[in-house]
């Protein structure tokens, strides 16, 4: 599956840079273009006013041979296209080329422009004005610089051709140049730039993209997978979470959610299977009832009428075994009836007292040790008083059954705890006995599930997980084998309850 | 009474049927069988029966259609109810409704024994129904208010600890006690389910169910040494035992409150369950 959310991100990247690139390029090379294009105007004013100067002597002694020499020899300088010296009335009267001596310049063409636009003539032109930017049928672009000649005192008093000195201006000197070389540096640097451009957009989208894949999009995948599996039913599904940021928080907050679902499926889970073993029980009770009371009455009658010691034995069995049917029908049963708690406010100590109370016997006669720490002011809280002392009693009579030999010890402790900023009381219990086997561990809160062969209808665990999930506490075992076992049972308080009465 | 029979059993179980025939005929005891209500009210109108023995789970009419007509229409006529275990809410609704006691399945020989002839008991000495139900006694010995277990069991409260002990049935009804088992203190008694057991010279075992649930607090010494304490002064001294009650408000509901039936020998015991 293609992350299509990259795909925009490396997209909207693109074409921000390509802004950004593209625009800035732009201007660094209208800005070179205009650098270049006042370098040459600059010089191009220079060699107007060099020809000027340089023919000024000459054009003042009247000696055309030698303003025509000098032209021509600046004429031959490389990137100078032509030179041309009109006369008032537009006529060239000076150029290298020859064959443009003599020709006329209309004074609306554009190398006039500068003066004659509004069909006025000006004598002095600013330096800008004197410039201008053309191009020629193939489209090459060409810088004209025209230079008008005043009409000097020397030139009007000269004894050679006097010029009438009312006239400001005796001619123009045209000079223009070609910007090939201009446009191609150009052009170059727009192609430069172009390329980095294009080079830029491409590194930083790689770049992007790489960091894009390995902080976004692959965190993401991982989520998404987890997301299906856990879809698919795999509660167990955990994923990793590398860092702090923001999708490992998301990371963080799937694991518990999936933690919290697998917890709830459970209950879930654990509470139909009671449910059903509920009905299951009460109808098996009903319909094994019947032939158990035949053979419980043919049974006990034959009992009390047979003489024979053997017969007597005999029978006395089959009486005492359909009885421990009944018994178990009857743990079935009172297994099933289990009702929402009770809740008064108990006081836990009392009650693992009393549950103490009650296996203190046969702990004796085991030779069980019994380490007791109760924790001190214990608050009060909202239970079942006889469901939670059924806990603990439980709790003790697997204790007590998990020795096999050696030292037999026993520890039943009670706490109040903070678990996730809600108070909890805790009561542990826990032996050195056999430990259990990791096969049976997914099993022992399963009603019918015993390891203790005939002597346990495998539902005691079954009934403290269903009284403490009715109290809202949690249920935990910690065991190894060969080292023992631990119950911790939490019951949450300080939550309102509506049904809790104070007792007297 | 007129000839009949002794027993009138109403089950459809063939083998509880027979079972149940097979044990009261050799004790002297004639036994008239049907397999449903319609049969047994048919029985019941032609034949004088000292008592009937039904099941609840019947085909068609149930148990409880039959203690209706039966306590409406011969109200001196005990009736027991057999009941499954599942049924224990049907049970003590039974008590309610007037049975005698009910007889959870599966009994053996003493078991049933002993509530048959217990039920035969107290039809021969007119004690059954002798007091009315749910009505006041205003008698010259007014006895403390209790709550009653059909007339099987009592209870009073006080400072939220429960007492019970054995109503009208008992008293006089059950010969010679050999042996009493009694529930040990810490132990967690549920209502409508055995809480104590009573052994008789004629080989009868008798349970008495727990009008409330709860758990044990104390049990009558005295009656620990003096069993026959619970035929004497059954509402008085001959307390059972002391619990505290886990559900009253849900349980009181399957209880019948009344005053202190008139045959209690010993007015006093009110005052001494007072202090």
């Amino acid at each position: 599956m293609k992350p299509r959310i990259a795909r925009h991100v490396m997209l909207a990247v693109g074409l921000v840079s390509l802004a950004v690139f593209g625009t800035s390029a732009w201007l660094a090379s209208r800005a070179h273009e205009i650098e270049l294009a006042a370098l040459v105007e600059r010089q191009a004013l220079i060699l107007s006013d060099t020809i000027r100067n340089g023919t000024r002597q000459a054009m003042l002694l009247n000696e055309r041979e030698m303003v025509h020499r000098i032209i021509e020899q600046i004429g031959r300088l490389q990137g100078l296209e032509k030179i041309r010296v009109y006369n008032k009335e537009g006529e060239v009267i000076y150029s290298p080329d020859a064959t443009l001596v003599g020709t006329r310049v209309d004074q609306q063409s554009e190398a006039c422009d500068g003066c004659h636009a509004a069909g006025a003539s000006v004598a002095e032109l600013s330096a800008g004005r004197r410039t201008r930017v053309f191009r020629d049928e193939a489209g090459d672009r060409h810088l004209g610089v025209i230079t008008p000649i005043p009409n000097e005192p020397v030139c009007a008093n000269s004894g050679c051709h006097a010029h009438a000195p009312e006239k400001r201006v005796l001619g123009v000197l045209d000079v223009t140049l070609s910007l090939a070389d201009v446009d191609l540096a150009v052009s170059k640097g727009r192609r430069s730039a172009l390329i980095l451009a294009i080079a830029g957009i491409a590194a930083i989208s790689l770049l992007l993209a790489s960091l894009f894949h390995r902080w976004v999009g692959k965190p993401v995948r991982t989520l998404l997978g987890a997301t299906e599996r856990v879809a698919a039913g795999d509660l167990a599904h955990r994923v990793p979470v590398p860092r702090g940021d923001e999708l490992g928080q998301l990371a963080a907050s799937f694991n518990q959610m999936t933690t919290r679902l697998a917890e709830a499926r459970n209950m879930v889970y654990q509470s139909n299977k009671l449910a059903s073993v509920g009905r299951l029980a009460a109808g098996i009770a009903h319909e094994i009832n019947n032939p158990l009371t035949g053979v419980l009455t043919y049974s006990s009658f034959l009992l009390k009428r047979a003489v024979d010691q053997e017969t007597r034995s005999d029978l006395e069995t089959i009486v005492h075994e359909t009885k421990r049917c009944r018994d178990i029908v009857r743990g079935l049963l009172d297994f099933s009836r289990q009702v929402p708690p009770k809740k008064t406010m108990v006081d836990l100590n009392a009650i693992v007292e009393r549950a103490l109370a009650i296996v203190d016997n046969q702990l004796r006669v085991q030779n069980i040790q019994l380490t007791k720490t109760l924790a001190k002011d214990l608050p009060p809280f909202p239970a079942d008083a006889n469901q939670l002392q059924q806990v603990v009693l439980n709790l003790l009579v697997n204790a007590a059954d998990a020795f096999e030999v050696g030292d037999r010890h026993i520890f039943i402790a009670t706490d109040l705890k903070s678990v996730e900023g809600r108070q909890s009381i805790e009561i542990k219990v826990a032996d050195n006995g056999t430990g259990i086997p990791e096969k049976n561990l997914g099993h022992i809160f399963e009603p019918f599930f015993t390891t203790k062969e005939n002597r346990g209808t495998g539902l005691g665990l079954a009934v403290c997980w269903g009284i403490v999930t009715e109290h809202g506490g949690t249920i935990e075992v910690d065991t190894k084998v060969g080292r023992g076992t631990t119950f911790t049972v939490r019951l949450p308080i300080g939550a309102p309850s509506a049904s809790v009465e104070p007792t007297t | 009474m007129r000839a009949g029979y002794d027993v009138l059993l109403v089950e459809d179980e063939a083998v509880v049927r027979a079972a149940v025939e097979r044990i009261l005929r050799p004790e002297g005891l004639t036994l008239d069988r049907v397999e449903d209500v319609d049969g047994a009210l048919a029985r019941l109108r032609r034949v004088a029966h000292r008592v009937v023995l039904s099941d609840l789970m019947l085909p068609g009419f149930s148990g409880f259609d039959l203690l209706e007509r039966v306590t409406g229409e011969r109200p001196r006529i005990p009736v027991i109810l057999i009941t499954g275990y599942a049924t224990i809410e049907n049970a003590l609704a039974a008590f309610k409704k007037g049975a005698f006691d009910f007889l959870p399945k599966p009994f053996d020989v003493p078991e049933l024994l002993g509530v048959v002839r217990r039920a035969l008991k107290a039809v021969e000495r007119r004690s059954w129904n002798a007091v009315p139900r749910e009505t006041e006694v205003s008698g010259s010995k007014p006895c403390a208010e209790r709550y009653f277990l059909g007339q099987h069991a009592w209870v009073t409260l006080h400072d939220g600890v429960a007492t019970f002990g054995l109503a009208e049935c008992w008293p006089g009804l059950i010969a010679e006690i050999r042996s009493l088992v009694l529930p040990e203190p810490g132990s967690r008694l549920t209502q409508g389910l055995a809480c104590a057991e009573l052994a008789t010279a004629d080989e009868s075992i008798h349970r008495i169910w727990a009008p409330l649930s709860g758990s044990v607090l104390e049990v009558n010494p005295a009656v620990r040494e003096d069993p026959d304490l619970l035929n004497r002064a059954p509402f008085s001294s001959g307390w059972l035992v002391r619990v505290a009650p886990a559900d009253l408000e849900t349980e009181l509901d399957a209880l019948t409150r009344r005053a202190g039936a008139a045959l209690a020998p010993a007015g006093n015991g009110g005052e001494k369950e007072k202090r």
